[in-house]
């Protein structure tokens, strides 16, 4: 039986989709079975950062109201043998074409063929948050450094302690931009930890590459040489079980941090 | 056998008391019969007032107004009170959260409205739109980014303790307010509202001053 596990952030914008999208191929990577389910229905982008949009038949909508199996819904991402699927959003629909209830009962159908389902949340608290957390295990909240970000996961750690769920959230610190960092212009890890009091799960580092992969439909952490790349990729071990160094702040701010900082000057 | 209604007289005037082994439909034969007797020995045309006493029983609605129905047939008898020995588990349980300081140690996050009957002494965290209401006094000695809400929602007695520095609003009794830094004195701050009916901030040396009742309270019921 998998586990599903729900990605949310309160705000837009923050990379939820993107962190999905990358840790769904990392664990898959590891050879893990994964399904990612696009919730953002009416906005969906996960089949778009996976490069899969023009292979979508079907969509999550289809197959809650029996226009479709679910087996037919599931895009395969050929890259990956039978490893990585995605259960696309609606595009011509809205949140309320789904109810919390459905959503479980499709993520309960998936979890016995898969390792992993992992539920891409639409950015607010409404209904497709609703939505999103009902079906889910363990939820990963992502966060950038940005103090509006900061806010608004506080606000959702609040709601998932008034739903919980199996396993406490877990912390993913996205977008760190390390000289703002150092600097003391942003929040640090160990503050933004601290002030959110949930446990921290892993950190990315701001990168062009993201971007750039994310519009050819390649997911960052298929380049393994990346720093956010290695960043989703210790987070996919660590969901593993495996235990795997923080990038911690202390080793950051002398030495690793140096050469990661190296890394970028390399690429400019 | 024993009456089931029992009259006696004291310098406050006449007491019933409903005997708690009897049955109700009991009670009321005899009490019809007493009021009977009663109003026959009674030659004066003064007002008898009762004190009903139901024992370790509680009258229901029903029964409450049935009995007073019966008193009032009698145009020279009244009630003056009716009381029993016990109260609902419920009230009683209301009454102690009422009368109680509870110990909270919780992180209130943004969005999220921490209620509580009675006083609060918050050890937990507080983040930026958290709020922690009472509908007593609050004590803090944790960290608060967040609103306090002291006697929610109209208690004007009640007082917050607190350190203010990083508090943005305070709210005590219906009255609520902006911080102002300027108004508020350095290290633990009472937060109450004053003879004029505006919130005053003191030191924590002037708590018993300003709230001397807080100290009889909290020392032993009275």
């Amino acid at each position: 039986m998998g586990k599903a596990i729900v990605v949310t952030s309160g705000k837009g914008g923050v990379g939820k989709t993107t962190t999905t999208a990358n840790l769904g191929t990392a664990l898959a990577l590891m050879g893990k079975k994964v399904c990612l389910v696009d919730l953002d229905i009416g906005l969906r982008n996960l089949d778009v950062i996976l490069g899969l949009d023009n292979r979508i038949l079907y969509d999550i909508v289809d197959v809650v109201e029996n226009r479709a199996q679910l087996r037919q819904a599931l895009v395969k991402d050929k890259r990956f043998d039978d490893l990585l699927y995605l259960l696309p959003a609606a595009q011509n629909a809205d949140k309320n074409s789904l109810n919390p209830d459905q959503v479980k009962a499709v993520v309960d159908e998936l979890k016995p063929d898969f390792d992993y389902v992992l539920l891409d949340c639409p950015a607010g608290i409404e209904q497709g948050f609703m939505n999103a957390i009902a079906g889910a295990d363990a939820a990963i909240i992502v966060s950038t450094p940005e103090i509006s970000a900061i806010r608004d996961a506080d606000r959702v750690v609040g709601l998932l302690e008034q739903y919980p769920l199996a396993e406490a959230p877990k912390l993913v610190i996205n977008r760190i931009r390390q000289r703002m960092m150092q600097d003391g212009e942003t929040m640090d890890i160990d503050e933004i930890t601290h002030h959110l009091s949930i446990d921290l799960l892993g950190i990315v580092f701001d990168d062009d590459a993201v971007i750039r992969t994310s519009n050819n439909g390649e997911p960052i952490v298929l380049d393994p040489k990346n720093p956010a790349s290695q960043g989703y990729r210790n987070i996919a071990r660590r969901i593993e079980g495996e235990t795997v160094p923080l990038m911690n702040i202390e080793t950051q701010k002398t030495g690793v941090w140096s050469r990661i900082a190296g890394i970028f000057h390399r690429n400019k | 056998m024993q009456q089931s209604v029992v009259l006696k007289a004291s310098n406050d005037g006449y007491e019933l008391i409903f005997r708690q082994a009897a049955g109700f439909d009991e009670i009321m034969v005899d009490l019809k019969t007493l009021l009977d007797r009663l109003q026959i020995d009674n030659t004066t045309d003064k007002q008898i007032s009762f004190d009903m006493s139901t024992e370790g029983r509680l009258l229901t609605a029903d029964q409450t107004q049935e009995v007073t129905k019966m008193i009032n047939r009698y145009p020279l008898f009244s009630i003056h009170k009716l009381t029993a020995d016990v109260i609902l588990n419920a009230d009683a349980m209301a009454m102690i959260e009422r009368n109680t300081v509870h110990l909270v140690n919780q992180i209130i996050r943004n969005g999220q409205v921490v209620t509580i009957t009675g006083d609060v002494l918050f050890f937990g965290k507080i983040h930026k739109g958290g709020v922690l209401r009472a509908t007593g006094n609050i004590f803090v000695m944790g960290d608060v980014a967040g609103a306090l809400e002291a006697g929610y929602p109209d208690h004007n007695d009640a007082v917050i303790v607190s350190q203010l520095t990083t508090v943005p609003k305070v709210r005590v009794g219906e009255l609520l307010e902006l911080v102002d830094l300027e108004k508020t004195v350095p290290g633990a701050n009472v937060v109450y509202i004053n003879d004029i009916q505006t919130l005053d901030y003191q030191p924590l040396n002037q708590l018993k001053r300003v709230r001397p009742k807080l100290f009889i309270q909290n020392g032993g019921h009275v």
